[in-house]
């Protein structure tokens, strides 16, 4: 009898821990959201995502209507801490095609760049609001990326129609062009055709980089002899050379993403002229030296969609400091690689997604210590809707410890 | 099938071990106890096997489709319409002429479910309307401590019985019935698809309690009791695995996170039990307490 009733009292003592453990967790804490309005004929397309002061999110994006714009109209979301939505912004005319991400203002706002339709697609810079203020137009014909750089201003790349030049400028936060400079660019067919399908986004964007290397000297995507060339320059000697430079290979070839880690040094991602995808964790760039991107070795990862866009954040997790590389694979998939800065070895590999296909938009850190990472899918296998994958820092740490 | 055996073998040893210790009494002199005289009692040992209909009762939402169009989504949780089967074993105390205990080892396969309407309308009449039918089989190892009264002592005993368990999940599993009718793509009726069957073990926690209320009627034919009953079971926690509502990515491909949910069952049962007391006498007779 007493056998009997310790077998029993054991069970139900069992059961009461694994009830116990299975505690309420904060709705901002983890979440999945996909954003659903109903209409047959939208498109949304994610690009960047930051989190807001009140531990919201503000995301920026792009749609089409069904013919409504040979360009994607800008569209801005914010969603409150847990995921639930709280408001939109859908361009309806001028603004379209954004061309940077989401940029930090000095009162705790953001803003970003989007080209002007009705204005031979010069740069406008807008607040992220509800509402969004045109903060400054510049005359910059074609605007292909924008960026803060660390001074207070802008740095940009544009390609004014068959001009068969790559401009690089720099401009004040009022509008004003501080500096410009030229690059030449042999080709004036098949370029042409590559920035109006980028624009107009009917194949994967090319790669547009934009960034500040210390200094004066800048990092840019320009255009030269038929390749998607990545350049550092400080824009101030004259002629049409910039001081260093990665060559591609033909516009099939080029730098994907490149974020600086310190001097030198980077962390990048290339894709080959067959598409291939190449991760270069650590890879050490001279300000003033002639590369070509098939220079840089690297981790080929057949399993990446082919010319696929990649995003890179340094992080610190767990104390580790890591480089977040996240871009979507060929079955569908977003996929977060994370890597030792101080090493360039591969942590953890984590994929998002399942059913229909998940591409990338982008990640941000947040202020709990996990992750958000936005992107898009595709509900019932055809409407292109943002999703948002909040993951906890629990999680995020477990993965690199 | 492996789980299945253990199942099998550890209710099999269970109730051996509770035999041994109502046999190890018929060979100890009557003692008056707190259970009363050897004559007083009686153990009875069986199995029993029947089918149940299974139902969801969500205790809070998640969703991961979020409108920004005002819409909100709409989870219709299914009645008790699926039908599920259990069997166990079954080993009654009765310890006084209509009060008994009883221990029910059973495995339970259920079944719940909901559904999700989603409507897409566009430009020249393009629509699309589907409706997911969410299925899910959960089977569980229960074991239930219940108290039953018999009402009336006579050739068929009507009884009334409630008791406590507690529920270890063995397996679960999920699959989507998926109907659609998309005219956008020339549909003009609706159509059925079905996704793939996923293991859906980690969505759960293992353990939930379960409190029951139940009546019967039980007859006895020569030394055998057989019996049928109706029961109902109420989970008494949330079920739903808090910390993998959204680690299983194929449930978000689907559109899915489970709410928080506790599960209730209406179950129809048929016994056949065995007396384990017998009075040494000639005609092999059995204690009737």
């Amino acid at each position: 009898m007493k056998k009997f009733f310790i077998i029993i009292l054991a069970t139900f003592v069992f059961g009461a821990c694994d009830i116990s453990k299975n505690k309420e967790i904060k709705p901002e804490e983890v979440f999945v959201k996909i954003y659903e309005n109903n209409n047959f004929d939208q498109n949304f397309t994610p690009l960047d995502i930051k989190q807001t002061a009140d531990g919201g999110y503000l995301i920026l994006g792009e749609y089409t209507n069904n013919g409504f714009s040979p360009f994607p109209a800008v569209y801005l979301m914010k969603v409150q801490p847990d995921g639930k939505f709280e408001w939109e912004y859908l361009a309806r005319e001028n603004y379209v095609t954004p061309i940077s991400e989401l940029l930090p203002t000095t009162d705790g706002n953001f803003e970003f760049f989007c080209s002007a339709q009705s204005d031979s697609l010069k740069p406008v810079r807008l607040s992220a609001t509800q509402s969004p203020q045109e903060l400054a137009k510049y005359n910059l014909i074609r605007g292909l990326v924008a960026n803060t750089l660390p001074d207070g201003n802008y740095g940009f790349v544009s390609y004014p129609q068959n001009s068969q030049n790559t401009i690089v400028s720099i401009g004040s936060p009022n509008g004003t062009i501080l500096r410009s400079k030229q690059y030449y660019n042999q080709d004036n067919t098949f370029i042409e055709e590559r920035i109006d399908r980028h624009l107009r986004r009917v194949r994967t964007p090319l790669p547009m980089l934009m960034g500040s290397r210390g200094g004066n000297d800048l990092f840019f995507t320009a255009f030269r002899l038929s390749n998607i060339a990545v350049m550092s320059d400080d824009l101030a000697s004259a002629g049409s050379e910039p001081k260093g430079i990665i060559n591609g290979n033909s516009y099939d070839s080029a730098i994907s993403a490149m974020i600086q880690i310190s001097g030198n040094t980077f962390a990048m991602a290339r894709y080959n002229a067959d598409g291939e995808t190449v991760f270069i964790p650590r890879a050490e760039v001279a300000a003033s030296s002639i590369y070509t991107n098939t220079s840089f070795r690297g981790n080929v990862l057949p399993e990446i969609s082919k010319f696929a866009r990649v995003v890179i954040r340094r992080a610190t997790i767990a104390q580790k400091n890591v480089l977040l590389y996240l871009t979507d694979t060929k079955n569908g998939q977003i996929v977060l690689f994370i890597y030792d800065e101080a090493t360039g070895n591969l942590i953890r590999t984590q994929y998002f997604g399942s059913s229909n296909t998940f591409q990338i938009g982008s990640l941000t850190l947040t202020a709990d210590g996990g992750i958000a990472i936005v992107g898009k899918t595709f509900v019932a296998g055809r409407f292109g809707r943002i999703c948002l994958f909040k993951l906890s820092p629990q999680e995020v740490e477990k993965w690199v410890k | 099938m492996r789980t299945l055996l253990h199942i099998f073998l550890g209710i099999f040893f269970c109730a051996i071990s509770v035999e041994s210790i109502a046999q190890r009494r018929t060979y100890k002199p009557a003692k008056k106890d707190y259970l009363g005289s050897f004559d007083d009692s009686q153990w009875w040992i069986g199995i029993h096997a029947g089918v149940n209909l299974g139902k969801a009762l969500p205790l809070k939402r998640y969703d991961i489709l979020e409108f920004t169009n005002g819409n909100s989504v709409n989870k219709e949780y299914d009645g008790f319409r699926k039908l599920g089967v259990q069997t166990g074993a079954r080993v009654d105390f009765n310890f006084l002429t209509n009060l008994s205990v009883s221990f029910q080892p059973t495995y339970n396969n259920m079944n719940v479910g909901y559904e999700v309407a989603y409507q897409w309308q566009g430009q020249d009449n393009n629509s699309l309307n589907l409706r997911y039918h969410h299925r899910i089989r959960l089977n569980y190892l229960e074991l239930p401590l219940m108290i039953r009264f018999d009402v009336l002592r006579q050739a068929f005993k009507p009884y009334v019985q409630g008791g406590l368990g507690y529920g270890m999940l063995i397996k679960a599993d999920k699959y989507i019935e998926i109907e659609s009718f998309d005219r956008a793509s020339g549909a003009n009726n609706p159509i059925q698809n079905e996704s793939p069957v996923i293991g859906a073990k980690n969505l759960f926690i293992t353990s939930q309690w379960i409190w029951y209320l139940g009546g019967g009627l039980s007859t006895e034919l020569g030394n055998v009791r057989l019996g049928a009953e109706l029961n109902y079971k109420q989970g008494l926690n949330n079920v739903t695995n808090r910390l993998n509502r959204y680690s299983d990515q194929r449930m978000i491909g689907v559109l899915d996170a489970l709410d928080d949910m506790t599960l209730q069952n209406i179950q129809i049962e048929f016994y056949c039990v065995f007396p384990m007391k017998f009075l040494q006498i000639s005609s092999f007779r059995r204690v009737r307490p």
